[in-house]
């Protein structure tokens, strides 16, 4: 229980936007007795801000600020969107704002530079789709609106059980690229001592030594446990390797009193410190995927720097995906069939 | 591209994933419930979208485009089926159907009565003119009912 | 896998195939023509089977097949295996059901269940090779059922008929008794040897330390316990040589569960020439044949075995004596000749020396006795055939002008039974003589054997006899034709004669080919690995001549009664009427038996039948009942709605991933 609490306590900063939300949606879903409040509304604004806030992770180097206040606006908009679509009692407005989700998770798309994607995302929900299913709203709910769409199934589970997935897997998010605090305060620390000491000319063993201890535990542990939340990490065995070839080289010069040589030392710690600190942020614990493989990708799916981002994915569609885009569409083509087959009327209805 | 691009997408993906399942579990409309699953679909796209970028290919894209395809097959069955439900019973809600609960179990019915809000008056939507005749010149939908 | 293995696994699966095609085309497209396949399966078997016979060099074996069962300590493959006792087999039942196949496409022309009937029979030439090509004891025991399935459905083949179908009912449970047998015996020997390989087993008891005289000391490892001679040879082999016994006996009709035989006659004539006559009814036989290095360590069991033989052979001969339906006649016949092949195995008793000659004459016996008792049946057959399907030897008589081929071939066969030198039975009945006469002198067993000696002396006279006695009725005398037959009292045709010769000419000569005058079947089988080293057996002339006396005499003496002096029978009869009352009710074992085994047991069905409905069935409804009453509580999440399964996967998957993150 306590370690529960704990746990909370550590991670309230996406608890908190999560609690938010999830009484948002489950008072703002329709009820049959509680209209909507615009107090609720406020909420989930404020959820989303909050979220905003604490959720993204911003460590890596920024492309530009553009690109950040896009991302964000697409971001929140797609999020708000989706909030209202399923709290809309009206289910023209609900598949509005479908249509906005899609446009702002288009927006989204294009950030990551797929242009035809967001193109054909577009066409394809915001056009055909929506169109569709709001003539067949239309057609279906002449008289008004629905008593059913007044009303809703278990609003409290339903936003439980959503949330709940939807904290679990933003956990595995966030502990996936979560570079660990005493990491980071272990490199920040190492950098100031080499920092100084490259300044001043008089260097005692004792301090040095002092600097390779946290808290009172050897350096040499807090990094070889920092060390096992990398399991895909492939220099992983070097690094272990080094770690050890430091540890003994620490107690020699430590035996010998060589300032020098322990200051040398020292700066390896920082460098192995610092290299860590980068895989952490790109191997990651749950994902483990570096960045930028390359190597299980054929030359035609390859992403290369020079322009003509739509020639490059019909490559890909093409080259590496061909088979299965016959396939797409034979599928789509029986689909078509299908649906023209289950919305005939028997014979003797329509007679 | 920035390494906090894709945490930031798939953040992002699964809010879009977690809204639509709570709207598809709690929305009795069917083509809402409809509309919610296309939405979670949108949040799964947008993993695969960030995960492209992230490793600088276009699988990621690729495979949005055949969800895509997948889901538009998807569309015009569920909309066909809908239509067909809604033949039968004449309604969209999906609990109605609840025939295939076990047997001697009552059907879950709705217990308190709506309240009565003033926006929940019926709507009107527009009606389009016969073919072959000017607007101006057709009849109101009252008179074209008493002509048969 | 090799040539032969290839040769072994096509001889096993053409019939199958063949049964499965006629079965499946029969009745819609093969119809009339549904014989096709199972000749053409048991043509290419046959040529298959001799082929392997010739390629058989010195104390070789050939395996062919497939991992089957293996859990465990237990590893059952399906796997083939001929040897020289396999290779006869094979060869006998293939040429057998070869020239009766060609024979029943004249007999059962016309037959709705024309189709049906090549199936099963195809079926059955399945299962009774692979019974014999098993290498282990729980494929023989599979298969030893599957013909017992095939015997089932060939008797009750006309199963409107009340009696056909109660002789099938009737042969399927005398048969379980056998059956039941021979399950404990294959579960003991799993539990006593650890394996149920033949050659696994008959390698830890192996036989030649006796065959060499030396004494036997080591211990032998099964699975993980040491096992010492005393505890192998000991009672547990005598049980397990009585359980094979009773199997045996169950199969190859031996007093006193010989009662379906005669019964089963009620199946058509050519099925029961080949099942009931030549092949299945001699698996029996193969068995303990094929286990002669187990029964050799258990003498009591051999003695048993020898007077379970003489008593059969006797008591079917007696019977056979009095009966008037010609097809009972030859099965009793049958029960009595495979009394003489009992005889022969167990004449090793206390002589392991002897185990391989007796093993030669009883499975020569098999051999010759499958030639022409099937012939015999089969002239049955075509007498009934022309007869309207009436062969009761009371109404019919004088057949020799109408029938001139049937005639000489039905005379060749009766001959060969009755042991009328050159013909074939003369030779093998030799053989066992000789078995049991060496028996009887320096043995422990000497006097059993010197009394069984005699007994068989006194069958192989009566054998004579009552072949003459029908022999006779049937084809000499005036003619007596019955009215069922009507005009179509006539000589069978081509496809029924071409059969009766081939028989009759292999009744003639495979005594003279193989027999004593050659060796050769001696030579062939003596390579066998599985048998104790052979020791040769010289006959003595007095055996001959007290054998060809015993046949002249019985068949003069039939002439005498039935040709010569016609009133003579009837005067007999009367004067021991007691006898004669006795043997034509068969003694009186179907209702003796029906006394002592079937009514208990009835009793018992009757007590069981109501434990059954009121203790089990109480106890399973109850169990039944608790989910159901359980279930009253759990009723209510199935609701029908769509949404509510939706959101309870959802929760579980939540959850599962919750549990997931919490331990990573």
């Amino acid at each position: 229980m306590g370690s529960l609490f704990t746990w909370v306590w550590q991670h309230w900063y996406v608890l908190l936007p999560l609690l938010l939300g999830f009484l948002a949606i489950w008072k703002l879903l329709p009820h049959a007795r509680q209209p909507q409040s615009a107090a609720m509304m406020g909420l989930g604004a404020a959820a989303i801000i909050l979220g905003g806030i604490v959720l993204p992770r911003a460590t890596g180097v920024h492309v530009s600020w553009m690109f950040d206040l896009f991302f964000y606006l697409f971001a929140g908009a797609a999020i708000a969107s989706a909030g209202a679509m399923i709290t809309q009692r009206n289910p023209v407005y609900a598949a509005l704002y479908f249509a906005l989700v899609i446009l702002n998770v288009c927006g989204l798309f294009l950030l990551q530079s797929g242009p035809f994607l967001a193109a054909a995302t577009v066409i394809v929900y915001a056009g055909a789709i929506i169109v569709t299913f709001l003539f067949v709203i239309m057609f279906a709910q002449q008289s008004g609106l629905a008593q059913y769409d007044r009303r809703c199934r278990e609003p409290l589970l339903a936003s439980l059980a959503g949330f709940l997935l939807m904290g679990a897997l933003l956990y595995a998010i966030n502990a996936s690229y979560q570079v660990s605090p005493r990491l980071t305060g272990l490199v920040k620390g190492l950098e100031e001592t080499v920092n100084s000491a490259a300044k001043t000319t008089k260097l005692e063993v004792k301090d040095l030594m002092g600097i390779l201890r946290v808290n009172d535990a050897p350096i040499d542990l807090l990094l070889a446990e920092e060390l096992n939340r990398l399991p895909g990490w492939p220099e992983k065995a070097a690094a272990r390797a080094k770690l050890h070839q430091l540890e003994t080289q620490v107690i020699a010069a430590a035996a010998n009193q060589d300032t020098a040589v322990l200051l040398n030392l020292v700066k390896e710690y920082y460098s192995l410190a610092a290299s860590l600190q980068h895989a952490q942020q790109r191997y990651t614990g749950l994902l483990g995927i570096p960045a930028g493989m390359q190597t299980q990708v054929s030359p035609l799916s390859r992403r290369t720097e020079e322009p003509g981002h739509v020639a490059q994915l019909g490559r890909t569609l093409f080259g590496d995906y061909l088979l299965a885009v016959e396939l797409a569409a034979v599928l789509l083509l029986i689909a078509t069939v299908g649906a023209i087959v289950i919305v005939q009327r028997p014979k003797e209805a329509a007679a | 591209m920035s390494q906090a691009i894709l945490p930031n997408y798939l953040i992002v993906g699964a809010i879009l994933f977690g809204l639509g399942a709570i709207g598809f579990l709690s929305r009795r409309n069917l083509i809402l419930m409809f509309l919610s699953a296309e939405m979670m679909l949108q949040g799964v796209a947008l993993n695969l979208v960030g995960f492209g970028g992230h490793h600088k290919n276009y699988q990621g894209q690729a495979f949005v485009i055949f969800m895509l395809t997948v889901a538009a097959c998807e569309a015009a069955l569920a909309l066909a089926l809908i239509l067909v439900l809604f033949r039968n019973r004449k309604t969209l809600d999906v609990s109605v159907w609840q025939d295939l609960r076990e047997a001697n179990q009552d059907p879950v019915q709705d217990e308190s009565p709506l309240l009565l809000e003033p926006e929940m008056t019926p709507m009107h939507f527009p009606r389009l003119t016969p073919a072959g005749l000017r607007p101006d010149q057709a009849a109101s939908p009252e008179e074209a009912a008493t002509r048969g | 896998m090799g040539k032969q293995a290839e040769l072994l696994a096509m001889i096993g699966v053409v019939p199958v195939l063949a049964s499965v095609l006629t079965a499946a085309l029969g009745p819609r497209v093969l119809k009339h023509r549904s014989h096709w396949p199972t000749l053409a399966a048991l043509g290419y078997a046959l040529v298959l089977s001799i082929a392997m016979l010739f390629s058989m060099s010195e104390g070789s074996s050939y395996t062919a097949g497939f991992e089957w069962l293996n859990m465990g300590r237990m590893d059952i493959p399906v796997r083939l295996v001929a040897d020289p006792l396999t290779a006869i087999m094979l060869v006998t039942v293939h040429a057998v059901a070869l020239l009766v196949a060609i024979f029943s496409v004249g007999y059962m022309h016309d037959d709705p269940g024309y189709a049906r009937y090549f199936s099963v029979f195809s079926l059955f030439v399945f299962c009774m090779v692979m019974l014999v090509m098993a290498n282990n004891f729980l494929m023989l025991f599979i298969f030893w059922e599957g013909v017992g399935l095939c015997s089932y459905l060939l008797i009750g083949f006309w199963y409107q008929k009340p009696a056909a179908a109660a002789a099938a009912r009737k042969a399927f449970l005398v048969n379980r008794i056998g059956d039941f047998g021979l399950l404990i015996a294959v579960f003991l020997i799993w539990t006593q040897f650890g394996t149920l390989n033949f050659a696994e087993v008959f390698r830890q008891l192996d036989y030649r330390y006796l065959a060499e005289g030396k004494p036997f000391d080591g211990a032998i490892v099964v699975g993980e316990r040491m096992l010492t001679h005393a505890q192998i040879v000991g009672w547990p082999l005598l049980t397990i040589c009585i359980c094979l016994m009773l199997g045996a006996m169950g199969k190859s009709a031996q007093f006193p569960l010989h009662v379906w035989l005669p019964d089963a006659m009620e199946g058509p004539t050519p099925a029961s020439a080949l099942i009931h006559a030549a092949t299945m009814v001699t698996a029996g036989v193969y068995l303990v044949a094929r286990c002669t290095p187990i029964f050799i360590h258990a003498p009591q069991a051999q003695a048993l075995l020898a007077v379970v033989g003489a008593v059969t052979a006797l008591v079917a001969a007696l019977i056979a004596l009095t009966q008037n339906d010609l097809k009972r006649i030859m099965a009793y016949s049958t029960v009595s000749q495979l009394g003489y092949m009992f005889m022969a195995l167990g004449s090793a008793a206390g002589n392991p020396n002897l185990a391989t000659f007796a093993v030669i004459a009883a499975i020569f016996h098999l051999f010759t006795h499958a030639f022409f008792k099937a012939l015999l049946f089969l002239g049955c057959g075509s007498v009934m055939h022309a007869m309207g399907g009436v062969i009761d030897l009371r109404r019919i008589g004088g057949l020799k002008k109408l029938m001139p081929w049937t005639h000489l071939t039905f005379a060749i066969g009766a001959a060969g039974l009755a042991g009328i030198p050159p013909l074939a039975g003369f030779w093998s009945k030799d053989e066992i003589l000789v078995s049991l006469n060496q028996a009887s002198h320096g043995s422990p067993y000497g006097l059993l054997f010197t009394l069984i000696l005699g007994i068989a002396i006194l069958t192989a006279f009566l054998t004579a006899f009552y072949t003459g006695r029908a022999y006779f009725l049937a084809f000499w005398g005036p003619e007596r034709i019955p009215e069922e037959a009507g005009h179509h009292a006539h000589e069978s045709g081509r496809w029924m004669l071409i059969p009766l010769f081939g028989l009759a000419a292999g009744t003639v000569l495979v005594g003279i080919l193989f027999g004593t005058p050659t060796h050769l079947f001696e030579h062939f089988l003596t390579q066998s690995e599985s048998l104790p080293k052979f020791q040769a057996v010289h006959g003595s002339g007095m055996i001959v001549l007290v054998s060809i006396l015993a046949a002249g005499g019985g068949a003069g003496l039939a002439a005498i009664f039935y040709q010569l002096r016609p009133e003579l029978p009837s005067r007999m009869a009367q004067a021991a009427w007691r006898f004669y009352d006795y043997s034509s009710h068969r003694f009186y074992l179907d209702e003796i038996l029906g006394l002592i085994l079937v009514r208990p047991l009835k009793g018992l069905a009757a007590f069981i039948q109501l434990f059954d409905l009121h203790v089990v069935d109480g106890l399973v409804d109850w169990v039944g009942q608790v989910p159901g009453y359980l279930g009253q509580w759990f009723r209510p999440v199935q609701n029908g709605l769509l949404q509510f399964y939706a959101l309870a996967s959802l929760l579980g998957l939540a959850v599962f991933v919750i549990v997931l993150l919490a331990k990573f």
